[in-house]
This record gives structure tokens, sequence and C-alpha cells, in this order.
């Protein structure tokens, strides 16, 4: 029987501008959990993982960064998630296995940029 | 900081006059306010709905306020100062009274500007939106404001 609580060997990165959409994503990836905590191998177990994020540097309250995944990216974009620009959040992950949870990783701080507004549009004199 | 208080000066001054033109002889300062239509013209636009990487924008949420400059050339860069200054959204009382509703931010009258005009001359007007960080759009295309 292995032991119930995973080992989450994750390492988590932000990177990798998506432009193939008509917004600009982000996203955020990280390492493929491998071992128990006992540092038995996982093998061929399904693994899916919660991303979140969080103004916390404890990763209190998380806001999920969509649904949990067996992949280990996920895309976002900024403004979708409500992520205040110019302010530091902070992303964790954590992965289940057989129903059961890891710990979140360690945290991931981020500063999300700011950009610039649009000008208006369509300026006129009526 | 600066160009902050120089910001509010003009703010102050545009609302004065506008205070003061619709105090007394409304009539008489319309007709030369516009010549051609008549009466005070608006200045409007399009609120953004993205910022400048086409990511969405919620206006009512990350957009603070629009500067309105004013030249003599159909040309604007950064060292010039804004005329006038409006809030992108504003409380507009209910008719209970007592709610209100936020409305975004489309319309300005140009009678603010007059203080900054010549009659019989011709002027340039553009806009600039600035998220609630502080940065600022573009200038939009300017339009042409002909006091003749």
């Amino acid at each position: 029987m292995k032991a119930k609580v995973i080992f989450l060997g994750i390492a988590i990165l932000l990177g990798g501008i998506v432009w193939s959409l008509p917004a600009q994503a982000e996203t955020l990836s990280w390492n493929a959990v491998t071992t128990y905590t006992d540092g038995s191998s996982i093998g061929s177990a399904s693994v899916t993982y919660t991303p979140v994020w969080s103004t916390s540097s404890s990763l209190a309250s998380p806001t999920a960064l969509g649904t949990s995944t067996t992949a280990t990216s996920r895309a976002f974009n900024i403004t979708t998630e409500a992520m205040p620009r110019g302010s530091t959040i902070y992303f964790g992950v954590r992965a289940t296995v057989g129903g059961v949870a890891s710990a979140y990783s360690s945290p991931l701080s981020w500063l999300v940029p700011t950009v610039a507004p649009s000008s208006p549009g369509n300026l006129r004199v009526q | 900081m600066m160009q902050r208080r120089s910001q509010l000066v003009f703010v102050l001054a545009a609302i004065i006059a506008a205070m003061l033109s619709g105090c007394g002889g409304g009539g008489e300062g319309a007709s030369t306010q516009s010549a051609g239509s008549g009466g005070i013209q608006t200045l409007a636009w399009d609120p953004p709905q993205t910022y400048s990487d086409s990511t969405p924008l919620d206006p009512y949420r990350e957009l603070d306020y629009y500067e309105i400059y004013i030249s003599s050339a159909p040309s604007f860069t950064d060292n010039d100062a804004p005329a006038a200054q409006v809030a992108a959204v504003s409380n507009v009382l209910n008719p209970d009274g007592i709610s209100y509703t936020q409305t975004l931010t489309s319309e300005f009258s140009l009678g603010n500007l007059l203080p900054f005009t010549e009659q019989g001359a011709v002027y340039y007007i553009s806009i600039r939106s600035v998220g609630l960080d502080g940065l600022k759009s573009d200038f939009s295309a300017p339009v042409t404001w002909n006091l003749t």
C-alpha cells in the first residue's frame, strides 16, 4: 500500500506567452509529480493538478486557476481571472492521486504586469 | 507631482469657467462659443474595451479617468499637459433618489475648454484613457474643433 500523502515535487514556472489567441495569455507550468512522500514511484497512476493563485504568500483563500487537469501547464488570462494588475500574486499547485491531495507547492510570486489601456475610440465633436 | 498640480489647476479653471457660463448670459455665451452649431458642442468617444496588448479591459473596474488635450496643431506628445480630466466612471443618481448606477463617461462639454481658446481659431482635440495603475493610452486620433 502506497503512502497516501503525495510528495509534490513541483517546480512551477511562469512564462511562455501564447500569441495564438486573440487576447494575450500567460502560461503557468510545473514539473510532474513522480513520487510519493516515502520516495516510492507513483508509476502510471493518474495525477491531476489543481493550480491556484492568491494575493497571499501563504496561498490563503486561493482562487482556482481553471479546473483540475492532468496537464502540467495552464494558460490563463489576467483579466479573465481578475488578477490585480500591478500587484504581486502567488501561484501554487497541488497534485491529487487516488482522491488524496498533496499540500500546495512552494508559492511562486509573480508581479501581474501592467499594461496601458487602449485609447478611446470614435472621438467626435457633436 | 508638478504636472499633477498643473492638471488640477486646469481642471479647476475649466470647472469654474463652466459654472460661470452657466450662471449668467447663457444665450450670449452659447452664441459665441461654437459658431455653426448655435450651442456648446460636446466631445464624445467610445470607452476602450481592451488594453494595448489586446487583452480585455473592463472600463467600469479598470479605467480611472480620461485626459483631454487641446492644441492648435494636430499632433500631441507626452510633453503636452491635459486641459482637463474627467472620471471614467460616474455614479448617476437613480430616480428613487437613493441608489446610484455606475455609468461610463463618454462625453465632455467643450464649453469647459473655452477658457483655453480664442474665438475664430481652429483647434485639435485628443484624449487619452488612464488606467487605475496610472498608465496612459496613446493619444486618440485628434478631431477638429472649429471656433470660426
